[in-house]
Order: C-alpha cells, then structure tokens, then sequence
C-alpha cells in the first residue's frame, strides 16, 4: 500500500519507507504524535518514484530490509540527488550486526534504530537528526 | 446365450460420468465463488476492526489514559485482537509493552491464550505461548515448561522466549539446557525469538561451554554436544574468546565441529587459529578458513589467502576471492595483481566472476 498524507510546511515532514503495513502505521502514529508529517511509501520503488518526482521532505525513516529494492540502494540513490543527498536518514532494520550497521552509516545514514523499537527513543533519534541538519526548531520543542 | 448391448450400456456410463462431473465442477466453481463473496464482505468489517484496534494499541503502547475509551471486544473478535496484540508486541521494546501486557490483562486475554494452548492448528498453539509470556503470567510457567520441555522444536523455541519474558533469571538455565540437548534445532527461530535475551544466554552458555580438551578423551556424544554448543552460540551471535575456540580447532578432527568453531572466529587469536588450518586435507575446512578470513582477515593475511585462490576445489578458490576483495585497505587492482603473479588461469577466472557478480549486486 502507497499511502500519502499532506505535506504542508511549515510542520516538518518525514517519508517512512516501510512496508510491513503494520509497523509503517505505528510508525506513523508515533511520529504524528511529535506534530510531524508523514508521508508513506510501502517499498524501495515508491521510493525511488518519489525522490525522481522531485518531492522534498525533511527526514527520512528508511526500513533497510525493503522488497525489490533495498534499503541499501535506496539510500544510495537518496545520496546521489541534490535535493535528497542533505536529508537526514534514520535507518530502521531488524539487522543487528556490526557490518550491516557500518554499511549503512558507509552509505550515508545519519543514525541506526533496530526492530523492534522504543518510540521514545525514535523519536529522540528522530528530532536530533531534524535540529542537527539544520532542521524546524519547531521539531526540536515538539 | 443372450449376450447384453455393450455400446448402450457404455453410452449410459459416460453420459452418467459426463453429469457428475459437470455437476462437481458446477459446485466447485459455486464453492469458490462463495468463499469469494465472503472474503468480499468481510474484508472491510476486518479492515475495520485493525483500525480501531490498531490506534487503541498505540495509544496504549505510549501511555495514553484509555479509562472508558475501550471498544467493546465481541468474544469472537478476541483471537483476532490478540493477533494484533502480539504484532504489537514484538515491534515494540521499552515500557510500552508493560502498558500492552496491562491492557491485555485488563481485556482477560490469559483464559483464552490457556485455551488454545491445546489447539490443533500448530499457529494457534504458537501464538497462545508466546501471548502468555507477553503477558507475563506466573500461573502458565508450568504449561510453558511443559511445551519446552515435551512439545515439538518449534513449540520449544516459543517457549523458551515465554518463559525468558517472564522470569529471564529464574529460567535461563533449563531454557540452555533444553536447547542445547533439542536435535535439528531450526536456529534462525532460535536467532530471531531469542535475541532480546541474548544477553543473558550469553552468561548462561559461556558457563556451560564445553571442554576443549581432546574430544577422543571426552565422553561419548562430547563431539555432537560440542557441536550443538557452537551452533547455538551462532545462533545466539556470541562473542566466543578467541583462544577457547583455537583449542577447538587444534584439539579436534570432526570436520562439522570445525567448521562450527571456524563461522564463530573473531579478532586476531581467531585468526591464528584459522591460519593453522588453511591446509586442511578436508576442503570444507579450507573453504570456511578463507570465508572466515574475509570477515575477521587483515593486509597481512592477503598472501595466504592469494595462495588460497589456487586451490583445487572451486570453492575454496571462490571464498578466497570473496575474502581477499573484503580485506580492508586492499583495493581490487591489489588484489588483481596478486592473483596475476600466481599465474594460475583457474584463479584469475575466479577473480573476474566474484567481480562481475559483485557489480551485478551492487
């Protein structure tokens, strides 16, 4: 499922890219609960749909292990476009090995939660990214 | 003699098997068409039910005061709440599920999760076993203790993460003990239920590790235990002392117990040990060193590992390729060059395969 709810600014937005439908409205719930914005994509194609439609938002919660295309790849392509390339991303994955952690910080991740999470948690991580890229101070308060 | 009218009375019979199977057809295609419009109806009222249940959960799981907000639970939407429950449950960590377990309790989900511990369908049994440890119910540790113990691997392995959920200290040891003597363990459950205990199995096991002394001089069946131990400790991601697992590898000539030893080597002493087995006679063995000393390996293993490459066996040549292009600080022109000076045509086709393969999945 793509699901896309609004994106006015001045609220910061974050894109989740999840596709286990249950974890990405938990997601969205917890996030929405910070006064933040979500925009929903289910999978790394959406993704990639969307980062060439030139959207913009101001973090980004990439799901690492996606269907078709990886999280991995996604993020590299997220690295590769102007407007994309300065957004925070949080990594999210079940994987909790040293490696798979480098390689996601290698390939330009701004931080690394793992499954299952601790809402509070994430959305510390989640905010410190936003006021640490120079992000809406109104992210900061929330 | 009167001999009866064959042709009518095949007629009769294929004409009576023609209706059959036309009518068997008709109520197959009816069946289907039926189980369609159900899923039809029901979907929305399921879609429907998520949705309220699924926003209750959350805000339970972040501490919202829910006092005379709850819906009502029909009694025979409770398996499929407590489906949702769990979901919920095993994406969450924090205080967050301690709220869920309340809320759980609240509902009287432990009278049902007992009930379908005797369930026919496998899932069910599943689910209602971890459900119980979700919910930390003292009064099911002995039906839980009873499925770790006499119910089936995988009702073992549910189990064991029940039993972790309630009393992580009080249970750690028969949880090790049953795993550890359970035969064809499916260890990728065991890695994924037990992970967010893996701290305390950790302590648990490494007491209990087996001796490294020469197995020929152990007690019979040491070699399958110490197998199992070293499977286990994968399982369980266990950062294993470099030089307890170099005994293994030098008191033991089992090929499956070395290779187990081989995929838990970490940090430099691993690497020695690993070295003092790239010779092996057995070329599984070989193969597991050069993968091995593609994940711990550094520079000054480059050498052993380009003469690896030049192995007879097709596999031991490919992981070596593999683990020489994963050597930090060794770029694959490097890596082209040393495998150029062996002169071995064998070696340098394997090299342009696992560089072709690799740009093909980056």
């Amino acid at each position: 499922m793509n699901e896309i709810t609004g994106m006015s600014q001045p609220t910061p937005s974050i894109l989740v890219i999840e596709d286990d439908e249950f974890m990405a409205s938990l997601l969205q719930f917890v996030l929405e609960r910070q006064q933040l914005q979500v925009l929903r994509v289910a999978d790394g194609r959406a993704a990639m749909a969307l980062i060439d439609a030139g959207h913009r938002c101001d973090a980004v919660l990439l799901d690492w292990m996606l269907p078709q295309i990886s999280g991995l790849e996604v993020l590299t392509r997220m690295q590769q476009h102007p407007d994309w390339a300065s957004r925070p991303v949080l990594v999210l994955s079940a994987l909790d090995d040293g490696a798979e952690i480098a390689r996601a910080f290698q390939a330009g991740a701004s931080d690394y939660l793992t499954k299952p999470f601790n809402p509070e948690e994430l959305s510390a991580r989640l905010l410190r990214c936003l006021t640490t890229s120079g992000g809406n101070a109104r992210a900061a308060r929330a | 003699m009167h001999v009866p009218h064959a042709p009518e009375f095949s007629l009769s019979v294929v004409l009576w098997l023609a209706w059959t199977t036309l009518a068997l057809v008709l109520m197959t295609v009816l069946g289907l068409l039926l189980l369609r419009w159900w899923r039809w109806r029901s979907e929305p009222q399921k879609a429907a039910f998520r949705q309220r249940w699924s926003e209750v959960l959350m805000r339970c799981a972040l501490g919202e005061d829910l006092k005379g907000q709850l819906p009502h639970l029909k009694s025979k939407e409770r398996w499929a709440f407590m489906k949702l429950w769990l979901h919920c449950q095993l994406s969450l960590k924090g205080p967050g599920r301690d709220r869920l377990a309340a809320l759980a309790r609240l509902m009287e989900c432990q009278s049902m999760a007992m009930r379908k511990l005797g369930s026919r369908h496998a899932a069910e049994r599943l689910m209602a076993i971890l459900a119980l440890g979700f919910l930390k119910d003292e009064q099911a540790v002995p039906a839980l203790l009873e499925q770790l113990h006499q119910g089936e691997k995988q009702a073992a392995v549910h189990a064991a993460r029940a039993l972790l959920e309630i009393d992580a200290s009080a249970h750690v040891d028969q949880v090790v003990q049953r795993l550890l003597t359970l035969t064809d363990l499916d260890f990728s459950l065991v890695s994924v239920l037990l992970k967010p205990f893996r701290g305390v199995l950790a302590r648990t096991m490494m007491e209990g590790m087996p001796p490294s002394a020469p197995l020929q001089a152990c007690a019979p069946g040491a070699a399958a235990a110490a197998l199992q131990w070293l499977r286990l400790a994968r399982a369980l991601s266990l950062q294993v002392p470099g030089e307890r697992l170099g005994a293994f590898l030098a008191n033991s000539d089992d090929i499956d117990l070395l290779i187990a030893t081989t995929r838990l080597m970490q940090g430099e002493q691993g690497t020695q040990a690993l070295i003092a087995h790239a010779q092996h006679q057995d070329w599984r063995v070989r193969a597991q060193v050069a993968q091995a000393l593609g994940r711990i390996g550094r520079l000054d293993d480059a050498e052993l590992l380009a003469r690896l490459t030049t192995d007879a066996q097709w596999w031991v040549r490919y992981r070596a390729t593999q683990a020489l292009l994963s050597i930090p600080g060794l770029s694959v022109q490097k890596v082209q060059t040393r495998i150029e000076c062996t002169g071995d045509r064998y070696a340098i086709n394997m090299l342009h395969s696992v560089i072709s393969e690799r740009e093909a999945f980056a």
